[in-house]
């Protein structure tokens, strides 16, 4: 599974999500399947380190819309 | 001045979720000056802009996964920053992002002066050595700064918590946290 993959199944879970009233939290995917829900970054790449070691995760902010940083 | 106020700045705000609250800090708040001691005038400073010294490295929690399983982490590296009003995250040249080992946790959509492109998100933690100040981990957008005189982009995720001063005709700058 690559990180397109959690991020395909993250598109396909994310209205469920909002409507959960979760928009502001972080999702942590793992192998295309969501682990949990955590309320801030940190809370997720603690727990994930601490879940999976090094593998590779995808950590996720719920976001409406998603936004488009600029630099 | 009140030892709350941060608190009260980074709620009160209307960018306050986007504020990211440093993990650990030697005493808050704290009077970051940076720019004093440059030798240079205000040419070069408009030349070069506001720069200064940070830290960045593998998040804590994954340098100590690796302890516990008999590897080295790699550790955290001096870089140098320039402070950016303009970039709306903060952001590191992805290449030395490669070399440092940062994981990748996600991608963002990012937009610059040459387009848009989804750019990785790294984790790392990030430090202001002197005072310190450190967030850990912090999400960092990955950007193309090659050929630059710096490497990361302090953006406003993290200047949103702190008061810029720019006084481009003495070739100074501070920022007060």
């Amino acid at each position: 599974m690559s990180q397109a993959d959690d991020l395909a199944f993250y598109a396909e879970i994310k209205p469920d999500l909002i409507e959960k009233g979760l928009e502001g939290m972080f999702v942590l995917i793992k192998d295309a399947a969501l682990v949990d829900v955590y309320p801030s970054y940190k809370d997720a790449y603690d727990a994930a380190i601490a879940q999976f070691g090094q593998a590779q995760v995808t950590i996720k902010k719920v976001e409406l819309q998603e936004p488009v940083e600029i630099i | 001045m009140d030892p709350n106020a941060l608190r009260h700045f980074g709620t009160a705000l209307p960018v306050a979720p986007k504020f990211l609250r440093p993990s650990r800090m030697a005493g808050a708040p704290r009077r970051i000056m940076l720019g004093q001691g440059f030798s240079q005038d205000a040419e070069e400073f408009r030349k070069r802009g506001a720069m200064l010294p940070i830290q960045v490295g593998i998040p804590s929690s994954l340098a100590a996964q690796m302890q516990a399983q008999g590897q080295t982490p790699p550790p955290p590296e001096e870089l140098t920053a320039i402070v950016d009003t303009g970039a709306s995250i903060t952001a590191i040249d992805v290449t030395v992002a490669k070399r440092l080992g940062l994981p990748v946790t996600g991608s963002m959509d990012i937009a610059g002066a040459t387009g848009a492109a989804s750019q990785p998100l790294f984790a790392a933690l990030f430090r202001l050595p002197d005072p310190f100040i450190e967030w850990d981990p912090m999400p960092i957008a990955g950007a193309q700064l090659p050929n630059a005189p710096f490497s990361v982009l302090l953006g406003r995720n993290v200047l949103c918590s702190m008061t810029l001063s720019y006084d481009g005709k003495s070739g100074r700058f501070s920022l007060v946290l």
